[in-house]
Order: C-alpha cells, then structure tokens, then sequence
C-alpha cells in the first residue's frame, strides 16, 4: 500500500470537512433507500427464493453480462461499458478517497495494469457517453419519451456521469503534473506534455479543486440516484436475481378465492414487493412500448407507463404506507412524491386504477407478453395488468360490456357461446372418433377446445387433427360433451373465479380418466386380497394434444396450480414427433406453394416452442418457411390473446391487419399458423384488407391432411 | 322504500332444446339446465340502479317456483338485491298465469310494496299477463314497457317505449312497473356479491303462510288450458341485399318501414 505522493486534502481540516460531507452524503441516500426499501417490505408477500442456484446464474448472464440490454447491439454495447466502468471506477473511487488519509488501496492502489484498465473504461465510458447523447438528442426514439417524467432526467444522469470521468480525469493529470509523474496513469502521462510547463503550484491547487470537484459530483449522483431512472443502478440486479421461475405461461394463482377480502389490485398496496420492485427496476429505456401490439396500433396502452404509473402511484401513497409511526413520517420525508394540494391528490393519482392508470390501457393488452420478453431487466407486466383487471372484473364488475355474455356462456354452458355443450362431438359426427367414455384406455386425448368443436373454421382444423392421428395410427379419443372450456378467456380478462370453477371441473374429469402423472388412477384389480393394498398405478404413457395454444398453455403451466398435472403438448409438436418417430409419413416437399408461419403468443414467446412447427412445415413445403420480420420470439399478437378475440376493437388500426400485411410483405400464399384465435383474427385480416385472392390462413395441420389425402 | 322484482327460472333459452310433453302440452323443465331469465336480469339491474339512486331502499327478489328455484334467486342475490322470498309448494305444480298472479300479489299485499318490478314477459312461457294480474289483485297501477324510471316523491315516472318513440307517464305509489327488454345492461356479479349471497336471507313461504287455499292454485285451479300444440312456421328466409350502387338506400328503406330508422 503506497500513500498518494500528495495529500488530496492538503491537511487534517480538509479531511475533516470531507469526512462530514460525506456522512451527511450517506445519511441522505441511506434514509432515500432505507424508504425505499420500507416500502417493499410492507408490500405483500411472494416467495421469490426458489432455484437459487438458477438465480445466481441468470444474475451473472444478465447483469454481469449484460444480455439483456446487448440485444439491442448499439445501445447495448455502450451500456455494456458504461456498466462495467461504473463498477471499475468504485475501486479507483475508494483509492481517491483513501488518499485523503494518506493512504491507497492494497494490490491496485499504486498497480500500473489497473491504472491502465481504469483509464481505458474512462475513455469507453466517454465515448458510450456520446452515443446516449446522440440517441437522447439526436435519434430521439420515441420509446424513450415517457409521459410521467420529463425528459431532463436522462440528461441529468449523462451530465453527472460525465461530470464524474471528466473530473477524474483531471484528476488524475493534475496529479501526475504536480507529482511530476511519480502517480503515474496513463491519461496523466499522456497530457504531461501540455502540463509540465505550468507553475507546480498551480498545478497542485488544479489537482486539489479537481479532486473536491470529483467528490462533490459523486456524493450528489448518490443523493440523486434513488428518485431519478438510475434507481435501476441499485434495484435492477435484484430484479433480475428474483425473477420469476414458475413457468412464463402462468399467471399467478388468486388463492382462498373463497375467503378473500380483496381480488385483485386496485390500489398500489395491492400489489407484491417483487411488483413493486419492477418500478423500481424499470430504465425508462421503453423496449416494450417498441414491440406492443396495441401501442403500435394506436391503442392507448403504453406497457411502460403501467410500470411507471404504478411507481409513481407507490410514491404518492408513500406517506400513508410508511405510517404515522415510521421515522420517515417523524422526519416529514415520508411522502416521496406527495401532492401538494388536495386538488392534484383528486385528479391525479386516486385510486391507481381508473387514474394514473386507465382503464382503457389494461382492456387493450392482449397478453401477447412481447413486452416482457423483450425488457432487460425481467419486469413482469403481463401479471400486472392482469391483477388490475381482476379487481375490475370481480370487485367492480367494470369491463368492456361484450364480455357478459362470454362470462356467462362459459358459466352456463362451459363453451364461450349460446351453443348447448351437448353438441361438443357434433363436429366429429361422420368421422368416427371414439369419445374417451368409450375408449377409456385410449393413448392419447384430444382435447379439442371450444373453437375446434363449435367454431364452423376450426371445426376444418379439428377435422385435419382427427384425420392426421388417424393416419398415424394414434389410439385417440375426445371428451366430448365431458369437455368445457379451459377458462382461459376468462383468467386472462380477470375472472379468476370462473377460471377456477372450469379448471377444476376438467380437473376432476381428466383425473377419473387417468390422465393425472402425479397422482394417477389406482388399478383397483391390483387391490390385495388379503388385506394389503397395493397402489399400483397407470404406468402407461398418456398424452393430452391440443390445436389450440390456449387449452394448452393454461392446462400445461396454470392446471397444476389446482392439482391438475398433466403431459400435454400442441399438436404442431405431436406431429413433429409422429415423424421423428416415423409414425407418419409425409409426402416430402408436396406442397409448393410459398408459405410463412407466424408464431402464436401462446406457443411460442408463452412456451418457447419455435422449432417444431418449422421442421415440420420444412417437410412438407418444398420452399420451407419464409420468414416474416418479426417472428420468433418477437412475433407480433393476432390481437385475439387476452380475451381481446372477445372484445371489439374501437381504437385505431387493426391489430390482425397489421400482422396480415407483413404477412403479405414475405409474398407468401400462404400464412400458416398454430392457433384457432390466430385464424380467425387472420382470416378476418385478409378480408379486411381484401387479400382474400392473395393469400390463404391455413392450420398446420391442414396443410398436412391435405397431403395426406392427396397421397 | 320497499321494492320487489319478480323473477323466474326458466329452461336456459339460449341452449335448451325447448321440448314439450306431448301429454300435459307444456315445457320440460327436467333434464335441461334451469338459469335465472335472462330477461329478469336485466329487470333486476334496473331495479337495483333505482334502488341505489333513490337511496334508503330495500330490494327484494321474488319468485315462485320448485326448490330448485333457489339458485335463481342466489344469481338475484349476488347481483346485488338485498334479501329473497321463494314460494314454494307442491299444489302450485300447474299453476297458469292467472294462479301464478294471485300467489304473488298475495305474497306482496304481506310483505307491503311501494315498487314492484316485472319483466314484460318471461322467456319461456311468454304469456306476459303475470305484472297485470299482480296489479289487479293489488289494485294498483301498472306502467308497462319501461326503458327509464324517476321516482319523485310519491310519484314514478317512467319512459314507456311505443312502436315510434316513447310517451312519458307517471303514477301515483305502490305500483307494478314493467321493463321494456333491451333496456338495461344486466349486471354482472361480482366476487363480493356472489360470496355476500350465501349470507343475505333466503325466506321460503308455502301457500299456508298466504292464506291461499291448494285448490285455488297449481292444475286444480288454471282458468287456463293449452289445448294443443305444434311446429313454429318455419322462419322465410330473410331478404338478401346486393350492392349494385345502391344497396345503402335500399338497407334504409328497409329499416324505415319498420321504423327503425
């Protein structure tokens, strides 16, 4: 450990004076954090500590890595940096500091190699820097506008963290001038020629202002950084160390919904820490406002202005969360954000739901979650919204008045339709397809879903499912009447009650089919005779497949909430696996007509399921997939998800003609997809922008039957 | 003030495969799933908005009917009424509108109403004689087909939908008031009101508790008799209109002769 050759100080005063600023610096950001924290700890409960080994992992790729942000190549890059130079600068920090007691930091304190790698990441910072400012200023993306915050504030934060290199840099030459070059750094040695010349003196005070400068602009960043955007320096990477493990496709189950007081949130106190971290974790950086399906069709749904909006909601009402009691409120610091008038209070931020965030921005989410899987740093929209339109939909029963009827169709008649449910196998009347009361020991179940028994279209596409397990030898059957709605439409719009009812009904029905991999039918001949009991059970391999990605998704990732574990896959992925397992033959290349696929939201970015479908159309289209813009895990929603296919579509442009019309830019004859909703919002599009001539909306599994029978 | 809306459970209009027994002639009600008239929910609705906007009131469900019965007034119930009164008796099995009049009025002149709340019709047996019978059995007033209601001291007025617009009427209190169909949104439940329904009350009353006599009521005492039944008339097909430059004028005509438009 080598003392600086002089003291930044000059004296016992000077490091007096600093000592004080510097607790008082701390004392600051401790009580702006320490509120911050208060805050979330009264927030309600939500375990977040399982797969710790994963959270390490997933902390190192994504905030030590960056991966996140490096998606986005030009700003990822200069954050990248900035990050990392954030996190070397600390250490050159300490040994400034240290310097002011004579003394320096053990191992890099008097180390050339970490002069040099502290020198290098001031100039990459500086030139990330000029890169967010050309972005901010210049390019100006409209993600980055933000309707509760101002733009000052990222200018504020680039001016500062500028202000932090340059003083340090100066610094750092001043020194090596004063020293004449005994604390040597590389950016000291290279300006060394333009300094020598000027009085030592002179120098040494330039050294000591610097020095002062530098600390000043750090201890203010400190003080700052808990009410600006840069609160996601200290609150992202515990945001992304607690993300969520359950699987993506799974909205989080309303428990005792029985015995509840509350159902949803309609206040910020609703909602859980980790939620409420999100806010705190947001960068205002607006990825999600980019790739939104109804922001980008002129809805007035702005996913980044929910998290923020309820940030700010969390602000506001910080005062009477903290409590009368707290030391916050004792100090008069408690309302981070209060209005200052009753008036303000009124207009703005009373209640949550309704006011800074409206209504018409949760209605227009279409769950598509292209906003979560885009966002960097793990915040969870989807949910969100979701838990808003629970209280909506069941304390308030305020919702788009097209709903009621699919409510109570589901309620009455287990379908969304006026249809009786005895008509469920109608569809399947000439096709010879056993129902599993007949066929209890039948392989694989189809589940058809309501669109595939009642919908005239998907009824083609149940057809085509039937007739594609025919010809695979599949020993198959469908429920029938015994099947009912997921409830899916239902949980997403926010009647978590009715999902519930249905869930449990197919729960209990699957169950007594054994279908159940976890607590599977006990063979009751296996019963000893003499007295002992052996639970033998169903060894057999039972699949549940499904054309629609909807029954899928809530039955894979949401029925295991109730006890309902089941192996259930979409018949895209069935089909790829008859041919991996040469089950079903295809006529390789038969069809030619050029073909793009659009990944359903509830395939794809809900189960990560990208491939299948590809290999299979690969086979059967002799120029495979061409690609639309977006695709993969940045498709772009149908508009039907989210029980949107239920609602009427006032605001804007229309979302599925939208997506018809990139569709259209591949000069594909055919759009082929995985998901009855996708079908119906797409044939709609095609007519709607009179393609019909154009371009055809086909199921996968058509495409298949119709080579099959071509054979 | 105290209200009533008299309400039903009907065979679900919109799925049953509404069946007639061939020898009593009339709907099966077994065997197919029983839900609260659509068209009552959207009574019980506006019964509730009135309710709350004349405030200091009391919203009461009633009907009559099987046991069975009792889910339909919980539905009543979770929408929002305040407590429901179910007349349930085996004499009344058969009973035709003009019984089904009598054993409500009866209940109403009991319980003592200032409003009372019909559906036009119900929708299975569509006789929409029951909110008159009620009226004259109480000898009050009856305001039919109302689309909106005011209640101003001791008088209701209400807007009563005619065939080109509506009439504003008004009548003195207690009266029988029906709503035109369409005319309010029904609501839908919420978690509070369905959890609250299994604790607000649920009086049953039998014919003794009315003071009616068995044979007044139920098969034995219909005035009316369904003397046969058959096939609805097909519907004709409906009028096709192709666009040939002037198909909007012609969707106006259309609409205007049944003034609509």
């Amino acid at each position: 450990m080598t003392p600086p050759t002089i003291s930044p100080t000059g004296g016992w005063l000077g490091t007096t004076l600093f000592v004080l600023l510097f607790l008082a610096a701390l004392i600051l950001f401790g009580t702006r954090v320490g509120r911050l924290i208060t805050l979330l700890v009264k927030a309600r409960p939500e375990d977040r500590t399982d797969h710790l080994n994963g959270r390490v992992g997933t902390f190192f790729k994504v905030v030590l890595g960056q991966s996140g942000v490096l998606r986005d190549p030009i700003p990822g890059i200069a954050h990248f940096f900035t990050f990392w130079g954030f996190i070397i600068i600390q250490f050159g920090l300490l040994n400034l500091i240290l310097g002011a007691f004579n003394g320096s930091l053990p191992w890099l304190g008097d180390n050339h190699g970490f002069a040099i790698v502290l020198d290098v990441f001031v100039v990459l910072v500086a030139l990330a820097l000029i890169v967010f400012a050309i972005r901010r200023g210049i390019v100006r993306p409209r993600q980055l506008n933000s309707s509760l915050h101002g733009p000052w504030d990222g200018f504020i934060i680039l001016g500062l963290i500028l202000l932090v290199i340059l003083t340090l840099a100066l610094v750092e030459s001043f020194e090596y001038a004063a020293s004449a070059g005994a604390a040597w750094t590389p950016i000291g040695a290279l300006l060394y020629p333009l300094l020598r010349h000027i009085n030592p003196m002179t120098n040494l005070v330039a050294y000591r202002t610097f020095w002062w400068l530098h600390m000043a602009t750090v201890l203010g960043f400190l003080i700052y950084l808990p009410r600006s955007k840069h609160l996601h320096l200290l609150a992202t990477p515990f945001n992304v160390f607690f993300r969520s493990y359950k699987p993506k496709g799974a909205l989080p189950l309303l428990e005792n919904i029985e015995e509840r007081d509350d159902y949803g949130v309609s206040k910020v106190e609703q909602f859980t820490w980790k939620q409420l971290l999100d806010g705190y974790a947001c960068t205002e950086c607006g990825r999600c406002n980019t790739v939104c399906p109804a922001l980008n069709t002129g809805k007035p749904l702005y996913p980044k202005e929910i998290i923020l909006g309820a940030k700010e909601a969390l602000f506001v009402r910080s005062g009477e969360i903290l409590g009368e009691n707290s030391i916050y409120n004792k100090l008069g610091i408690a309302g981070i954000k209060a209005d200052k008038t009753p008036e303000e209070k009124e207009a703005h931020h009373e209640p949550m739901v309704g006011g800074i965030i409206s209504t018409e921005a949760l209605w227009a989410c279409t769950t598509c979650m292209a906003c979560m899987e885009i966002c960097p740093v793990a915040i969870e929209h989807v949910p969100k919204i979701v838990d808003m339109r629970r209280s909506l939909v069941m304390e308030e029963s305020a919702f788009p008045q097209e709903v009621t009827s699919l409510f109570n169709n589901i309620e009455r008649n287990g379908n969304p339709w006026e249809i009786s449910n005895d008509k469920r196998a109608e569809w399947a009347a000439d096709l010879e397809i056993p129902l599993l009361a007949e066929n209890p020991e039948a392989d694989v179940l189809y589940w058809v879903g309501c669109m595939g028994s009642f919908d005239r279209r998907n009824q083609q596409v149940a057809t085509s499912v039937a007739k594609i397990l025919k010809a695979a030898n599949v020993n198959f059957a469908i429920l029938g009447p015994e099947e009912s709605c997921t409830g899916d439409p239902a949980r997403r719009i926010g009647n978590e009650y009715l999902w519930q009812t249905q869930a449990t009904m197919n729960i209990e029905t699957l169950n007594g089919y054994g279908f159940n991999t976890k607590t599977p039918a006990v063979n009751a001949e296996d019963q000893g005779s003499h007295g002992q009991t052996t639970t033998a059970t169903l060894t057999k391999h039972r699949t549940i497949i499904t054309a629609c990605p909807h029954c899928f998704n809530t039955i894979k990732n949401e029925y295991p909430q109730l006890g309902g574990d089941y192996e259930v896959v979409h018949h895209t992925v069935y089909i790829d696996e008859l041919l991996a397992n040469s089950k079903l033959k295809l006529p390789a290349g038969f069809d030619q007509r050029k073909l793009t696929y659009h990944d359903p939201c509830y395939v794809g970015r809900y189960n990560d399921t990208y491939e299948e479908p590809r290999r299979v159309l690969t086979v059967i289209n002799s120029n495979g997939v061409t690609e639309m813009p977006r695709n993969r895990n940045k498709s772009f929603c149908c508009g039907g998800g989210g029980g949107r296919v239920w609602m009427e579509e006032k605001v804007g442009k229309r979302i599925n003609q939208t997506r018809v019309n990139e569709a259209l830019s591949t000069e594909a004859e055919v759009l082929a997809a995985g998901c009855p909703f996708c079908i119906t919002m797409f044939e709609d599009g095609v007519k709607g922008v009179e393609a019909e001539e154009k371009m055809k909306v086909e199921d996968i599994s058509e495409i298949i039957a119709h080579a099959l029978e071509s054979k | 003030m105290k209200m009533f809306v008299c309400i039903k459970q009907v065979p679900d209009p919109n799925t049953a495969i509404s069946k007639l027994d061939p020898a009593t002639k009339r709907l099966v009600r077994s065997g197919v799933s029983l839900v609260l008239d659509p068209g009552d929910e959207s009574t019980i609705s506006a019964a509730i908005k009135l309710r709350d906007k004349v405030g200091n009131s009391e919203l009461v469900a009633l009907s009559m009917g099987p046991a069975s019965a009792q889910e339909a007034t919980r539905r009543a119930l979770a929408m929002g009424v305040d407590r429901a009164i179910l007349i349930t008796d085996p004499a009344l099995a058969g009973s035709d509108a003009f019984s089904t009049a009598q054993v409500l009025a009866a209940a109403l002149k009991k319980e003592g109403a200032d409003l009372i709340f019909c559906s036009t019709e119900s929708t299975d047996g569509y006789t929409g004689m029951v909110p008159g019978g009620i009226a004259e059995f109480l000898g009050i007033p009856q305001l039919t087909f109302a689309r909106e209601i005011t209640i101003e001291g001791q008088k209701a007025i209400i807007k009563r939908v005619i065939p080109k617009g509506y009439q504003t009427i008004e009548s003195t209190l207690p009266a029988v008031i029906t709503i035109a169909s369409g005319s309010y949104e029904a609501i839908y439940p919420t978690m509070k009101g369905i959890m609250g329904a299994k604790k607000k009350t649920l009086t049953q009353m039998s014919l003794a508790d009315l003071g009616i006599a068995a044979t007044q009521v139920g098969e034995a005492g219909a005035h009316e008799r369904v003397l046969s039944i058959g096939k609805a008339e097909a519907r004709a097909a409906g009028q096709i209109i192709k666009d040939d430059g002037n198909a909007a004028q012609q969707i106006a005509e259309f609409l205007q002769r049944y003034q609509l438009l």
